[in-house]
Formats: C-alpha cells, sequence, structure tokens
C-alpha cells in the first residue's frame, strides 16, 4: 500500500506544440475547457492529453481507418459563395442543354432567339434570368466543353484493344437504332473503362445492317477494327446465329481483313518500307506465333518480286502456303481462316504462271508444283469431317478445285481432274458453295466434258455458268461461249448473229452459215482461217464433226429441190461434189446417208439395188434440236 | 504405278538432284543371274543355240526387300542396245518355238530392259532408241497373235506394254523438241534421228522412227479424241508427212463414222501401221454392219456379200457371211439388213488368224524398215 501511495501522480497539460508534430498534423487540438484533455478532430474524441496517450491513439484501427478516409480524396476547393456558385451552376447546366438541343435538331442561328425566349417565358427561375447564350457562345460551348469528351475518350482509347457491347432497336417507327458501348483499359485513369460511344441509325436491324453500322462507325472514330477483341451482345438470333449471324459475319470479315493483309495484289505491297533488307529483324518479337512465319514469307515474296526473281518469289510463296496449311490442320471447328487461303493459292498460282512464263525451260513443272501445294490444302480442307456444318473447312474445298483445275487446263493435264470432280460431286455441300464458285467449276467441268465428247452434259454445265455468269463479265461470258456455241451447235441449235457480234465471236459466224447451208467448202475453209483459234480452244475437232450436220442440212435441200420421197443416191453425191467433196463416190454418200439414218436424222432406208433413199413421208428430216 | 509414271516423276526430279545409279554389267545378263539360272535350270531354249548360251537377263518384280538398284545387275545403254538388237533381230529368226512361245520370251526380256532403263533413269535420247523397236515389237505380235486363245496370248496386256512404251516414247520426244527448241540449236530431231537409219550396211540394223510412232499412236486410240487433240499440237512439218497425215484422214473419217473411207484408206498403210489397223477392224466392221442394219433396213431388199466384202474390208464372201450371222443378220449370196435383227448383245467376233500373209515381209524388215520408203 505504501509503495502504491509513495508515487506521484503527474498532471500532464496539454501542450500546443504537438498541434506542429508530424504524426499528429491535421487532426490534434486541445478539448476546450479542460487543459487535461485533448481532442481528436477526426475521430471527434477527447483523449489524455499525455503525449503517450495521444501516440496511442494515433495508432487504433478506428483513427487510421478514418485518417484514410478523410485525406484520400482531398479536393482543393476554390471557395465560392455558396448561393452564387448554385446559380451559376445551374445556368451553365442550362446553357450545354440548350447547346445540345441546337447541335442535334436545329442551325445554329436559331440560338439567338431561343434563348431570348426562355428568359421571356420562365421568369421566376433565376438561372434562365441569368442565361447569355448566343450564336457565338453555343458554337464555343459545343467546340470545347462538348466535344472534347468524345475527342478525350478516343484519345484514351488511342491504339488499343477494346470490345463493344452493343444492342439493337426495333421500334414501330421507320428508324433503327444500334447503341454502342465501348469497354476499354484507360491508361489514365489506370482502371477499365466502360463508356458510351455513339448512337448509331442502322438502315435495317438484320445482321448485315448492324455489323454495316457498326464498321462504319468504327470507321468514322479511327477506330481499328482489328484492335476488337470482343464483344457482347444478347442471345438474339440476329447477334449469335451460325450462319449469318453479326458473330459470323464478324468473324469471316476478320479472315478477309487478314487475307487481304497478306495479298500480293493489295496496295501495301507497294510500300517501300516493306523492302527493308533485315526482314526477319523486322518482323520478330512485333507479331505473334503462327503469323510472324507467314509474314516473313509474304515480304521475302514482295521482296524476290521486286527483285525480278520469281523462282524465288515462288519458293516464298509455296513456304507461306505450307505455313497456312499448318495453321489449318491446327485450327479445330473454325474455318474463318479460308479466306487467307483462298488470298494465298489464288497468288501462288498467279506467281507460278509467271515464273514459268520467264522460263521457257520449265515446260509445267513450277506449276505442278504449285499444284502439288494446292492439294496440300485440299487433303486438309476435304478431311476436316469433324466440325459442325457451318465451321467446316470443307466449305473451302471448291475455290481449291477451281484453282486446280485451272492449273490443270493450262498444263493440259485433264487426267488429274477426275478425283477432283468426283470429291466436288460427292460433296453434300455441292450446293452450298458461293455462285461465283460454282460458276468457275461448271466452267472447266463443261470443258472437260466436251474433250472427253460428252456433249449432252457439256451443254448442261456450260449452259448454267453461262445463264448465271454476271451479266456484266463480258469476258467471262465470252469464254464461256467459245465452248458453248459449238457444243450447241452440235446439237441442233445454230447461235444468232446478234449474240455473236455482242460477244465478238464473229469466227464462228462464218461458220454457222456454212453449216446451215450444207456448203462443206465452206467449212474447210473457215477451218483453215481460224485453224490456229480452234485447235488453241480445243474445238478443231467438234467443228468437224459439224459436217455430219451439214451434209443434212444439204440432202435436206436436195430433198426439197427433188420434192419426191424417193431420191437418188446420184444427186446426193452430186450435191456432194458441188459443195466441195469432190473425192466423193456411190458407196461413200451411202456410207453418209446409213449414218445419218442410224443417228435418226433421216428418216428413211437405203435400197442399194435401186441405188434410190427412200425417205418417210412425213418428216423425213426430223429438226436436230428434237433429237436430243 | 506404270514405268511411265514413275518415268515422269524421275523427270521432274531430275531438276533438282541429277544423280543416277550408272549400270556396270557389261553383259546382256548379269553374272548372279547367269550362274543361279545356270544352277536351277532355268535356261530358256531360246537363249540355247547350239553349243552356244546367250543368257539375256530376265524380268524380275521389284518388291520390297530386294534391292534392285544395284550397279552390278544393271546394263548400260550401250548393252541394253546390243541386248535389243540381238533380241529383236537374232532370236526373231529362230523358228524353231511357236509364235506364242516366242513372244513370251521377248516380251518378258524386253520387260526386263525397261526396268534397266528406269533404274537407270537413261536420258531421253536414248530411251527413244531403245523404245521404238519395241513399239514396232508389240504392235507386230500384237497383229500377228491376234487369232491366239487367251491361255496363249492375252491382247489386253500386251496393248497395256505398248500403250506403255508409246507414251513413254512420245514424252521423250517432246522433251527433246523443247531442249532443241531453246537451245535454238538448228539439228532437227529428225535429223539428229536418220543418222542413225541412214546405215545402209547390208545387216538389218534397228530404226528409229518418230512419225511412225505417233501415227500408231493414233491408229491404236481410235476410240479416243486425246491423240488427236495431241496430232493438232504438233509441229505442222511434223503433221504435214504423208503417213501421219493418212491416219489422221483415217482418225476423221472414223470420227464421222465413215466406214468406206477408213477401210479405203487403210489400203494405203505402211505395214506396221496396218497391222495396228487391222486389230481395230472387227470393231469398226461391228459398228458399220450396225450402221447399216438401220440404213439398209428393209423386208425385201438386199445387199450383195462382195459389196459389203468390198467396203468393210472382209478377207471373203465366207468371211462376211459368218460375221453377219455372228450378229444376227441373215446372209446368202445377199445380205438381208433389218432393224430389229442385229444383235448388240454378241461378244466382238476375234480376228481371223489367216491373215499372215498379207503382209509379206519378214520379222526382221518389220521391225527395221523406214516409213519414207512405203509411204
Amino acid at each position: 500500500m505504501d509503495l502504491l501511495l509513495k508515487k506521484k501522480t503527474y498532471a500532464q497539460e496539454y501542450r500546443p506544440e504537438w498541434e506542429n508534430m508530424d504524426e499528429f498534423k491535421g487532426w490534434l487540438k486541445s478539448a476546450s475547457g479542460d487543459s487535461s484533455k485533448a481532442f481528436c478532430t477526426y475521430c471527434s474524441t477527447e483523449i489524455l492529453a499525455k503525449l503517450f496517450d495521444v501516440k496511442k491513439h494515433a495508432e487504433t484501427k478506428k483513427h487510421k481507418q478514418e485518417v484514410k478516409f478523410k485525406t484520400g480524396n482531398k479536393i482543393p476547393f476554390k471557395v465560392v459563395p455558396k448561393d452564387h456558385l448554385a446559380m451559376h451552376l445551374s445556368c451553365d447546366e442550362s446553357e450545354a442543354a440548350l447547346t445540345l438541343f441546337i447541335a442535334e435538331h436545329c442551325s445554329i442561328l436559331s440560338v439567338d432567339h431561343l434563348g431570348e425566349l426562355c428568359k421571356m417565358c420562365f421568369k421566376d427561375s433565376k438561372a434562365t434570368q441569368e442565361l447569355k447564350l448566343h450564336r457565338n457562345k453555343c458554337t464555343e460551348i459545343k467546340t470545347n466543353v462538348l466535344m472534347p469528351h468524345l475527342q478525350e475518350l478516343l484519345d484514351d482509347i488511342g491504339y488499343q484493344k477494346f470490345s463493344i457491347i452493343m444492342d439493337e432497336s426495333t421500334d414501330v417507327s421507320v428508324s433503327k437504332h444500334l447503341g454502342l458501348v465501348i469497354r476499354y483499359y484507360s491508361a489514365a485513369q489506370e482502371r477499365i473503362v466502360s463508356s458510351f460511344l455513339e448512337l448509331v441509325s442502322i438502315e435495317s436491324a438484320d445482321a448485315r445492317g448492324i455489323v454495316n453500322g457498326l464498321v462504319s462507325c468504327l470507321e468514322s472514330h479511327n477506330l481499328d477494327i482489328k484492335q476488337m477483341i470482343g464483344i457482347g451482345t444478347n442471345n438474339a438470333p440476329v447477334m449469335t446465329g451460325i450462319n449469318n449471324g453479326v458473330h459470323a459475319i464478324l468473324k469471316r470479315e476478320y479472315g478477309n481483313i487478314l487475307a487481304r493483309l497478306l495479298s500480293l495484289r493489295d496496295e501495301h505491297v507497294g510500300n517501300r518500307n516493306l523492302r527493308s533488307s533485315d526482314i526477319a529483324t523486322l518482323v520478330e518479337g512485333n507479331c505473334i506465333a503462327p503469323l510472324d512465319e507467314m509474314i516473313i514469307y509474304h515480304l521475302l515474296c514482295v521482296k524476290a518480286l521486286y527483285a525480278r526473281d520469281f523462282m524465288g518469289a515462288y519458293d516464298n510463296q509455296s513456304a507461306f502456303v505450307a505455313a497456312v496449311v499448318r495453321l489449318l490442320q491446327g485450327q479445330k471447328e473454325e474455318n474463318w481462316a479460308l479466306p487467307l487461303m483462298y488470298t494465298v493459292c489464288l497468288d501462288l498460282r498467279l506467281v507460278a504462271q509467271k515464273a514459268e512464263g520467264c522460263d521457257p525451260q520449265s515446260n509445267g513443272k513450277i506449276l505442278e508444283k504449285a499444284a502439288e501445294s494446292l492439294l496440300a490444302c485440299f487433303r486438309v480442307c476435304a478431311a476436316d469431317n469433324r466440325s459442325s456444318d457451318t465451321e467446316t473447312k470443307k466449305l473451302g474445298m471448291l475455290n481449291l478445285v477451281n484453282q486446280l483445275l485451272k492449273v490443270y487446263f493450262r498444263i493440259n493435264k485433264l487426267h488429274l481432274c477426275k478425283p477432283l470432280i468426283r470429291a466436288i460431286d460427292s460433296s453434300p455441300f455441292k450446293d452450298q458453295f458461293p455462285l461465283a464458285q460454282q460458276i468457275t467449276y461448271r466452267y472447266f467441268v463443261g470443258r472437260k466434258a466436251m474433250f472427253d465428247s460428252d456433249y449432252k452434259s457439256a451443254d448442261e454445265y456450260l449452259s448454267y455458268a453461262f445463264e448465271n455468269c454476271h451479266r456484266k463479265s463480258n469476258k467471262n461470258k465470252r469464254l464461256i461461249l467459245t465452248y458453248l456455241i459449238p457444243v450447241k451447235m452440235l446439237l441442233g441449235f445454230m447461235p444468232s448473229k446478234f449474240l455473236l457480234q455482242k460477244y465478238d465471236l464473229m469466227q464462228f459466224w462464218d461458220l454457222v452459215s456454212a453449216v446451215k447451208d450444207g456448203n462443206l467448202r465452206g467449212i474447210d475453209q473457215v477451218m483453215e482461217e481460224h485453224e490456229s483459234f480452234f485447235i488453241r480452244a480445243g474445238i478443231y475437232l467438234i467443228v468437224e464433226k459439224l459436217k455430219i450436220t451439214a451434209y443434212r442440212n444439204l440432202f435436206r435441200k436436195v430433198y426439197l429441190l427433188e420434192n419426191t420421197h424417193q431420191i437418188d443416191i446420184a444427186s446426193f453425191e452430186a450435191a456432194l461434189q458441188i459443195m466441195g467433196q469432190e473425192d466423193v463416190d456411190s458407196d461413200e454418200t451411202q456410207c453418209i446417208v446409213a449414218n445419218l439414218i442410224f443417228d435418226g436424222k433421216i428418216k428413211g432406208y437405203i435400197s442399194y439395188q435401186h441405188k434410190k433413199v427412200v425417205v418417210s413421208k412425213q418428216n423425213a428430216f426430223p429438226p436436230l434440236s428434237s433429237l436430243y | 504405278m506404270s514405268y511411265f509414271d514413275f518415268f515422269c516423276d524421275i523427270v521432274k526430279k531430275d531438276a533438282s538432284n541429277n544423280e543416277s545409279i550408272k549400270g556396270t554389267c557389261y553383259q546382256m545378263c548379269p553374272q548372279d543371274e547367269t550362274i543361279l539360272r545356270e544352277r536351277a535350270g532355268l535356261v530358256h531354249l531360246l537363249e540355247v543355240s547350239g553349243p552356244k548360251r546367250q543368257l539375256v537377263k530376265s524380268y524380275s518384280r521389284s518388291a520390297a526387300d530386294s534391292n534392285m538398284a544395284i550397279p552390278r545387275i544393271l546394263r548400260p545403254f550401250s548393252v541394253l542396245k546390243q541386248t535389243i538388237e540381238h533380241l529383236l533381230l537374232s532370236v526373231t529368226q529362230r523358228n524353231d518355238v511357236s509364235l506364242p512361245c516366242l513372244y513370251d520370251f521377248l516380251n518378258d526380256r524386253l520387260r526386263a530392259i525397261r526396268q534397266d532403263m528406269t533404274i537407270q533413269r537413261l536420258p531421253p535420247d536414248e530411251c527413244i532408241q531403245l523404245l521404238e523397236p519395241m513399239i514396232r515389237f508389240h504392235v507386230y505380235f500384237g497383229y500377228r497373235l491376234s487369232g491366239c486363245s487367251i491361255n496363249e496370248f492375252d491382247p489386253v496386256l500386251n496393248k497395256k506394254y505398248l500403250l506403255e512404251c508409246m507414251k513413254w516414247f512420245l514424252y521423250c520426244c517432246d522433251i527433246l523438241d523443247r531442249q532443241i527448241k531453246s537451245n535454238k540449236v538448228n539439228n532437227d530431231l529428225s535429223e539428229l534421228l536418220s543418222a542413225w537409219s541412214l546405215d545402209k550396211k547390208p545387216v538389218q540394223k534397228l530404226t528409229c522412227d518418230k512419225i511412225l510412232v505417233e501415227s500408231l499412236y493414233i491408229l491404236c486410240n481410235l476410240d479416243d479424241m486425246h491423240p488427236l487433240f495431241r496430232f493438232l499440237t504438233l509441229q505442222p512439218e511434223l503433221r504435214s508427212a504423208p503417213l501421219l497425215r493418212l491416219t489422221y484422214e483415217i482418225a476423221i473419217a472414223n470420227l464421222k463414222g465413215n466406214f468406206v473411207k477408213i477401210c479405203r484408206l487403210s489400203e494405203k498403210l505402211c505395214p506396221l501401221t496396218y497391222c495396228a489397223f487391222n486389230l481395230y477392224l472387227p470393231t469398226l466392221q461391228r459398228k458399220a454392219l450396225h450402221v447399216m442394219s438401220h440404213g439398209y433396213s428393209s423386208k425385201q431388199l438386199t445387199v450383195p456379200t462382195e459389196v459389203v466384202q468390198r467396203w468393210l474390208a472382209f478377207d471373203s464372201d465366207a468371211d462376211v457371211k459368218s460375221t453377219c450371222q455372228h450378229y444376227g443378220l441373215k446372209a446368202n449370196g445377199v445380205v438381208h439388213f433389218a432393224k430389229g435383227a442385229f444383235r448388240s448383245d454378241v461378244q466382238l467376233i476375234k480376228t481371223k488368224t489367216q491373215v499372215k500373209d498379207k503382209l509379206n515381209l519378214s520379222i526382221g524388215e518389220i521391225l527395221s524398215y523406214g516409213v519414207k520408203s512405203n509411204c
């Protein structure tokens, strides 16, 4: 007890010097009316005015939380008299609102009067009375206050990756809108920001319209669609439909863009900077894994082309194709890279043709090698059995087959076409391929059928190609007609002069009139005159076969002239001799007539004993077109 | 894969690696095989003449475990040429064996030669010299043996070998043409080859005749358009060669079904092309009879057999009669043609065997004559 009593209590009083110490600055004060107590303004509590106790209070959880809260967002406000501030704010707000109204709805001049009108009408509003808004101020507000918000946003996005959230509105009114929200990482704010981008009015609320609206909006803001890494939509079919939803279309376009960027026929090839001497280091580190290799091959190919080293260009392009094959092989359940494959393969064929043209020794070997590369692509596509119908790479088969057919026709290896044609004909997607590709395909298959003397199906294929060919592509139509006309003529349909003139195929006109007249000498003359054209087109033998039709026409004339159904073989023989078949004799004439009867072109029979042809009393020479 | 495809592959690869195996066997038959066959008693009758033995390397299929590319068992070009001369000029003179037996032996040995050629990747100018006699051999024997039963002679296989040789030959010619064109050297191929055939020694020599092969190619494939497409792309001076022109006319007449003209033109053909045409004749006759059964279809009217015989190059009246009856047409001095009577379901009638002496040439002449003298 004694000991305790002995301890002297020492009354410490509050010392104002503490307030300047760093740890207590800002919150410590003397408690009013009690010198032995201190006061914490943050926590609103009294503390014993002892240094130890004050320090202890500073350590408490509660105090620390308060400190954080109070000092965290300390905004230095300019001190403005309260009522004045309120009035000004509401006045500014209404000015901004009016400016927005003007910007949206009418010409800027009307604001001169609108401001006055507001002042007149809303006399009781203080804000309105302060309003000073004429056209100059309105313009200034627009350009300096409202516009910068969007510009700031775009500057902030810069060239980084972003995502888009969107939804379309289809109200009863005619106009449809697409609301776009952009989401990106803001470097300035150091966090992910979602911000309203624009309300685009779109032509139609289908997938194509939405995509167009989105693309044009991004373009107008200089945002690169390639940087868009995600989109958020609702689950409406128009957005997520697997065939033609917005997602599907965007994916496809992405492949198209990539294809364009790696094409040899794009403008970027003209860029001199791409012809740098050290392409590998240029690309290294700038591109991600499967692409870097392709870009290197692409640039090397461009470089070789500029050096006019077509063989080198071919080698690089074929390595490029091999890289694309690997890329495709690695992609399961997706086919967006098909446009890339189309472009690369087409470029390969063109480069190979160019290389071929520069090397007379090669004789189709380069093109043959190119065909092998294309076949590698074809195999990957044809083997893609597991993917769903819309994602399967099988959809790329026809494009490749067309490329291959072009190569095979060029190097005259028609026997190689057969397996390709079989692959397409047995494909379940036969009718789903794009029309343009189907036309090209039928053009070649029709030509093949013509070479194999299968005129019926040649007619079918070529007619389809001709009828569906785009009406403005005259060059293609002319090509198709070059083969379709002889086939049609064999089947008994003669082309009109107008058609031949329209497509600049007058070579056929002399032939048509000679066949019509049964003028054999005329046919020989036409064949001689246009020999190289007919041989090049591979229709020389068909023209030769047209002589049979000419025989029929000639004999029909004889029949009409004699006006009897018993005609002497000698008359036919004489007609043949007059028309240019001088070496013909009775035996041969009978043989020709026998063949015509056999083919059904003449109805009747020959009597050897009487040396006469007896023709049917009615319809002795049935129209050719009715025979097939 | 046929030799031809294989050969094409080789030519393709040639640009990249020019290495090829060079044979070092300077006998017609490699040492190893001689020993093996003599021990096993596998020496062919035709390899023995009197006391002498002349073995020739026989064909053996390339199997997975056998290595064919050993220089020791491959014969270089000079030996191959010697071998082919031995086979076609002296062995064919033997008349102590039957014709089918002779054919079997020669066919096998020639096949072995082609195998050696393929493995060694001989250059095209050497290939054509070896291939041309083989083509003649297959055409001629195809004709001579056409009447034999299937057990003795298989026309389909013969045609296959023939086509293989012809395509190979023509492919080589194309390469040579191109080389000459690109080198701008003025030695024409025919000149190059005529040096070979212009040997005026009394001994028969093998020749190499491009025009003949081109003609045979058309005549052996009369039902196919593709040889004609090829013809149209040939050089004009080649196209105007009389024999080739003639075969083209025959093919065009065939295209139009003008059988009278075909048979008339065929009389001008040289012996070998005639052989080739003769193989097609039964098909042509059948087609023509079909056409005539429509053209001359009548219950009362008839056509004399001698007319049919003349038009369709039949041997005799009896021949016409039997053929017509085979196809269901009545024939007794005159042929009764009737649309309904012609039977298109019966088998093609075979070429008659008794044609042997139409040609009146020895085998040696057949295998060595040049086209220009005959046409």
